[in-house]
C-alpha cells in the first residue's frame, strides 16, 4: 500500500515543478504600475529588462521573450511581435533583454516609425513556454502559456498634451500662486516666470528673478520698479512644477513689487511637453503676519533656536516625568 | 477527635458561604490611581500686554477672537484621604488663522497668518472629593499649580515667519494656577457608573469647568507673553 503512494508522489513532482515555472522581469526604466511610457524623444532610447526563471521546463521546452501588441500566450510569437530572446532547455535561468520602442514599432503593420506613429499605442512584454502535454514524460504541447510577471505594459505616447490656460494668479508675499486650468490627468504642471526688467528700474539684471531674502522685511525694496518705463526685457526663466490635481502651483522666492510674466505648460507621463499657455502677469506683494505686526510694534521676542533648544530640554523633562507618572504600578 | 475535626470543618464551611455570597452580590470598586482629562476652551494669549509694545499686534491680526485650545491631561494620585492629591501632566494644542494684512495698508492679503501653540504643563493638584464619596455631594472643587512650557510658532502662507534675523518660533516658560469645580456624573446613573468601573476600570466620571491664570513670559523676561486668563471645560475620568 505504501509503495504505490510513494510512486504516485514521485510521478507528481515534475508536474508540480512545471506549475511553478515563472519568469520574473525587472527594469531600471521609470515605470508606474508596471507601465513604461516612452515619448517621441525617447523612441530610440534603449529599454532594458532583466529576467530570471524559476521552475523547470518541459523536455526540450523553449522560453520566448518578446513584445507584442496582442496578448501573451496561446501561440508562439508571430511576425508582428519583436522577439527579444529564445532560451531552450533548463540551463539558462537569467539574462537581460534590450530593445527600443522604434524596434517595436518597426515590426507593426505598415512599419511605422517614431515620427510617423502619431497615436498612443501600447504593447505587452511577454515570456511564454509550451505547456506540458504529458506529466509523466514531460513532453511539450503545441500551446504556450504565459509565465512572465509582473505584466509590464510598454506605451509609446507621441502626443503632447494640449496647452493649458492660467485661470487666476494670486499675489502673495514673495510668491505667486498660479491656478492652471485644462490640465490633463497624470501630467505635471509647469509654470515659467520671467521678471520684467525695466531699463531704469534699479533691478540689476544679474539679481533678477529670485530674492534671497524673500519673506523678510527688505523683500520688495524695488517696489517702484518700472515706474518710468523706457525699455523692457525679461529676466532669467524660473520654473516651478507640481503634479496635476494638487492645487495651485506656487512660485516662491520672488521679489515683491516686481511684475513677472507667467506661462504654464503641461508635461505628460511620457515626458511630452505641451505648448505654453497665454502669458499672464502677476506681482508679489508684501504682507504682514502676526510676527511682522509684533515686530513692527517693537516686540522684543527673538524666537529662534535658543529658546527652542531650551524647550526641547524642558519638553524632554516633562515627557520623562509623564512616562514615570504613567508607568507607576497601580496601587490596590 | 475525628468528630471534632468534622465539626470544625462544617463550621468553617458554613462561615465561608456568606463570604462567597457577599462577593457575588456586592459589586467591588477597582483601585483608583489616576485620572485622564480632556478639556477645551478659548485661549487668548496676552501678547498685546507685553511691556513696551507700541501697538496691539494680536488684536490687529485676529481681532478679539481666541484660539481654540484642546488639552489632554494625565494625573497620578499620591494621596487619597481627605480629598485627593497628586501630579498631572498635560499637553495641548491651539491655533488661530486670519488673513495677513497688506504691508501698504491696502487691506487683507491672500496669505494666511497663523499663531500655533503647544502648551505643556506639569502640575500639582488637590481636589476635595471627600464630601462626594462620603456624603454623596456631587460637586468636587479642586485647584492646581503648575509649571508651563509653551512652544509657539507664527506662520504666514506655508512657512514660519522671518523678520530680519528673527524667526517666528520658540518656546516660553511660565506658571499657571487653576481653580475649578467638577460635577460627579455617577449620581445621575449609579448603576451605569458601577458597570463602567467593573468593565473598564473607570471609577468616576466628571464634567468640569475651571478658570486658569497663567503667566507664560519666561517669568517676566522680555519677549512674547503667552500668558492668559481663560475658562476651560471638559470631561475627567478617574481610573
Amino acid at each position: 500500500m505504501r509503495l504505490p503512494l510513494v510512486a504516485l508522489l514521485l510521478f507528481a513532482l515534475p508536474a508540480v515543478a512545471q506549475t511553478g515555472t515563472a519568469v520574473n522581469f525587472t527594469t531600471t526604466s521609470t515605470s508606474n504600475n508596471n507601465t513604461v511610457v516612452t515619448s517621441r524623444d525617447e523612441c530610440t532610447t534603449t529599454l532594458r529588462f532583466s529576467w530570471s526563471r524559476t521552475g523547470t521546463l518541459c523536455n526540450g521546452g523553449t522560453v520566448y521573450l518578446y513584445v507584442t501588441s496582442g496578448s501573451c500566450g496561446g501561440l508562439a510569437p508571430v511576425a508582428t511581435d519583436l522577439t527579444l530572446d529564445t532560451v531552450t532547455g533548463n540551463t539558462t535561468t537569467s539574462g537581460v533583454v534590450s530593445f527600443s520602442m522604434s524596434q517595436v514599432l518597426a515590426r507593426q503593420t505598415g512599419a511605422p516609425t517614431c515620427a510617423t506613429q502619431e497615436k498612443e499605442v501600447s504593447f505587452k512584454l511577454c515570456a511564454i513556454t509550451p505547456t506540458i502535454s504529458d506529466s509523466v514524460l514531460q513532453t511539450c504541447s503545441a500551446t504556450y502559456s504565459s509565465i512572465g510577471a509582473p505584466a509590464f505594459t510598454l506605451t509609446y505616447d507621441p502626443e503632447a498634451p494640449s496647452a493649458p490656460s492660467i485661470g487666476k494668479v494670486i499675489a502673495r508675499d514673495s510668491a505667486l500662486s498660479v491656478q492652471v486650468d485644462n490640465v490633463e490627468e497624470d501630467s505635471n504642471v509647469i509654470i515659467e516666470l520671467n521678471a520684467i526688467l525695466k531699463a531704469d528700474a534699479g533691478i540689476p539684471e544679474e539679481d533678477a528673478g529670485t530674492d534671497a531674502d524673500a519673506g523678510t522685511d527688505d523683500a520688495g525694496t524695488v517696489a517702484d520698479a518700472g515706474t518710468t518705463p523706457v525699455g523692457e526685457s525679461e529676466g532669467p526663466t524660473l520654473r516651478f512644477n507640481k503634479a496635476a490635481g494638487e492645487g495651485n502651483v506656487v512660485a516662491t522666492g520672488l521679489i515683491n513689487g516686481v511684475t513677472y510674466r507667467i506661462r504654464a505648460k503641461l508635461e505628460d507621463e511620457a515626458g511630452n511637453v505641451s505648448e505654453a499657455s497665454a502669458v499672464v502677469e502677476g506681482t508679489p506683494v508684501k504682507s504682514n503676519g502676526l510676527f511682522d505686526a509684533y515686530k513692527d510694534a517693537n516686540g522684543q521676542e527673538q524666537g529662534g533656536c535658543a529658546s527652542t533648544g531650551g524647550g526641547l530640554a524642558g519638553g524632554a523633562v516633562l515627557a520623562a516625568l509623564g512616562i514615570w507618572l504613567s508607568s507607576r504600578r497601580k496601587v490596590s | 477527635m475525628s468528630s471534632t475535626a468534622v465539626g470544625l470543618g462544617v463550621a468553617a464551611l458554613l462561615l465561608a458561604v456568606p463570604a462567597v455570597a457577599q462577593e457575588v452580590t456586592i459589586p467591588t470598586r477597582s483601585p483608583r490611581t489616576g485620572a485622564i482629562i480632556f478639556r477645551g476652551g478659548g485661549y487668548k494669549p496676552r501678547i498685546d500686554y507685553e511691556k513696551g509694545l507700541t501697538d496691539t499686534p494680536y488684536k490687529n491680526t485676529f481681532g478679539d477672537e481666541s484660539l481654540l485650545l484642546v488639552e489632554l491631561e494625565l494625573q497620578r494620585f499620591f494621596y487619597q484621604g481627605i480629598g485627593t492629591a497628586g501630579l498631572g501632566l498635560s499637553v495641548g494644542y491651539g491655533e488661530k488663522y486670519a488673513n495677513a494684512v497688506l504691508a501698504d495698508g491696502g487691506g487683507e492679503a491672500a496669505d494666511k497668518a497663523a499663531l500655533k501653540v503647544l502648551p505643556l504643563q506639569l502640575n500639582a493638584f488637590y481636589k476635595f472629593d471627600y464630601a462626594a464619596f462620603k456624603w454623596g455631594v456631587p460637586l468636587v472643587p479642586y485647584g492646581k499649580l503648575g509649571l508651563v512650557y509653551s512652544p509657539w510658532w507664527m506662520t504666514k502662507g506655508s512657512s514660519t515667519e522671518v523678520v530680519g534675523l528673527d524667526t517666528g518660533k520658540g518656546g516660553k516658560w511660565g506658571y499657571a494656577a487653576t481653580a475649578g469645580v467638577s460635577f460627579l456624573l455617577d449620581v445621575l446613573e449609579p448603576r451605569f457608573a458601577r458597570d463602567f468601573d467593573s468593565d473598564l476600570g473607570v471609577n468616576h466620571s466628571y464634567l468640569f469647568a475651571e478658570y486658569t491664570y497663567a503667566e507664560v513670559n519666561n517669568f517676566g523676561g522680555a519677549g512674547l507673553n503667552l500668558g492668559s486668563r481663560r475658562w476651560m471645560f471638559g470631561l475627567a475620568l478617574d481610573y
